[in-house]
């Protein structure tokens, strides 16, 4: 799960012993900025996955990106998603038309037809995807 | 009202959340060591394995037949049941979390006129879509009445997953064909004596004055008739009570015929149990040390080999207690024996905070004592490092096998799961 066990407590510094004038700035410090909160509204539903290959590439998603999945969230139209088909996890765009399809965003596009594969099982929503450059 | 939320087949459940390949198809997790089976999949239950059934008997019929087997995988199952019990919590915030896979809800805050068929239903499918685990919900109007429902909404399927008992005409008739050893805290010793006075079903047992089974029998029983009275008697605080034992003991990985590895072995139990006993607040008279060769071997030379000592002082300090494990083991062990499993057992607890001091006052080394016995354990509370005692040993040939464990999926960045 993701734990604040690493987090450092924000206000630490004003416990550090001071000579001298007292920082002007004291009175208005704020937590730093979150990673967690930030990409993260569920943690009890999010799970982490690593992306491999480059079908995902015009959507950001680059080869080895990691992929931030909430299971909670039911997709809509459009939304990346993590399902797995015939016992294989896949990260695809899923389009609800006329047909449920998966596409990939790339340029040798291969679609597929959700209602005529056996085993597909949807497991949650992509929320965010983090690359390292 | 209370609901008892249990996950089927919890650790097998969890090893094919990230195993979509793995889907309808036998699943079974060893315990620690690899010893024996301690959850099974549906389709391994199936398959007529059973619960802590030694692994060496099925091993070759069950993977021949396409079984599939994992070691225990603690770190993984631990985040996916706080997962759990977080999303329980969200659902209803008067929790008990009773083991790593149950938890009570306590419904009495709710409003009265709650749909509790739809809110178990809300339960079940949350749990099942956001994290991957089904789980059993049976609920009553009490802890004892509801883990009955619970047993009922788990094997038999008609119920799809859901068994509420709410009318008094209903709980009657579910009693009456509920034999007397399903319920509660009633084991193998107890169902004999109450058949023997008649009692066969919930329902006879429901019947009985609770008074009569408190003064015949004791008060745990007592406080059972009443809850399938539907009379709620059980708080979480029940779960609690003293330990009157502790025992640490693990098998080998393979078979140990040396000496000083059993020594190894031994003075690690011995420090785990310690550390166990500061953790009750209790101090212990009386230890016993056991060393046995592995009794399903036929091959081999049987041995079973176990002392007590009795010790003047109580005490809960890791250097007296794996002092004297050892004097055990010097007169217990035999030479030319295979050795499988070893332990030690705690007992005679006298609480830390007053016991009778003998004629030979010790309390100035005693306070000593606990002083350093409070920083062992305040180290070994950080997880950076831990500190142990010389003879613990740091080559640890006979720790844990668990050699098929999965990815610790959820808990560590280089094991997260793969997707295309």
């Amino acid at each position: 799960m993701f734990s604040n066990k690493d987090y450092k407590d924000p206000f630490s510094h004003k416990k550090l012993k001071h000579s001298g004038f007292p920082s002007p700035a004291n009175d208005y410090v704020e937590n730093p900025i979150n990673m967690n909160e930030l990409l993260i509204k569920r943690a009890s539903s999010t799970f982490l996955m690593r992306f491999k290959g480059n079908e995902m590439i015009l959507s950001g998603i680059k080869d080895n990106a990691i992929l931030i999945i909430d299971r909670s969230l039911k997709p809509v139209n459009r939304n990346i998603i993590v399902a797995s088909i015939n016992g294989e996890f896949l990260c695809r765009r899923i389009i609800f038309g006329s047909k449920k399809l998966l596409i990939t965003d790339c340029l040798n596009n291969k679609i597929l037809d959700i209602d005529k594969i056996i085993n597909f099982d949807l497991l949650g929503v992509v929320t965010s995807s983090i690359n390292n450059y | 009202m209370f609901a008892l939320i249990d996950c089927n087949s919890f650790y097998a459940s969890c090893e094919k959340i990230f195993r979509p390949d793995l889907k309808n198809r036998p699943v079974v997790v060893l315990s620690n060591n690899d010893g024996c089976v301690i959850a099974r999949s549906t389709e391994a239950k199936k398959m007529g394995v059973s619960m802590t059934q030694p692994w060496y008997q099925v091993k070759d019929d069950y993977l021949s037949n396409g079984g599939i087997v994992f070691s225990s995988n603690y770190e993984f199952y631990a985040d996916i049941s706080n997962r759990v019990m977080n999303v329980l919590t969200e659902l209803c915030p008067e929790i008990d979390i009773y083991s790593i896979d149950e938890a009570f809800l306590d419904l009495r805050s709710f409003k009265k006129n709650i749909d509790l068929v739809s809110f178990a239903y809300e339960c079940r499918r949350k749990i099942k879509e956001w994290i991957g685990i089904p789980v059993s919900i049976g609920i009553a109007p009490t802890k004892t009445l509801a883990k009955l429902a619970n047993k009922v909404a788990k094997d038999d399927p008609r119920f799809d997953g859901v068994v509420i008992l709410s009318e008094p005409r209903i709980i009657r008739h579910f009693l009456k064909s509920m034999p007397v050893d399903k319920i509660w805290g009633v084991g193998r010793r107890l169902t004999a004596r109450l058949s023997e006075i008649g009692i066969k079903t919930a329902f006879d047992l429901s019947q009985i004055n609770p008074r009569l089974i408190g003064e015949n029998f004791n008060v745990v029983l007592e406080r059972t008739v009443r809850e399938l009275k539907g009379q709620s008697c059980i708080t979480l605080h029940d779960f609690m009570e003293p330990k009157k034992q502790i025992m640490v003991s693990r098998s080998f990985g393979k078979g140990v015929r040396a000496k000083n590895i059993l020594s190894e072995a031994i003075s690690f139990h011995a420090s785990r149990a310690s550390e166990k006993l500061r953790y009750e607040h209790q101090k212990c008279r009386l230890m016993t040390v056991f060393i046995r060769s592995n009794r399903f071997n036929t091959r081999i030379k049987q041995i079973y080999a176990s002392r007590s000592l009795e010790m003047i002082h109580p005490t809960d300090d890791t250097r007296v207690i794996i002092k004297n494990a050892n004097r055990i083991l010097d007169l217990i062990f035999m030479e030319g024996y295979q050795y499988s499993k070893a332990g030690i057992l705690l007992s005679d607890f006298t609480d830390s905070f007053g016991y009778q001091m003998s004629l030979f006052d010790r309390r100035k080394c005693d306070k000593t004592s606990s002083k350093l016995m409070k920083t062992v354990d305040y180290i070994n509370l950080m997880e950076i490092a831990k500190i142990g005692f010389g003879n613990q040993g740091y080559r640890n040939t006979w720790k844990m096998k668990r050699e098929i464990k999965s990815k610790r999926y959820t808990t560590k960045i280089s094991e997260i799961p793969l997707v295309k």
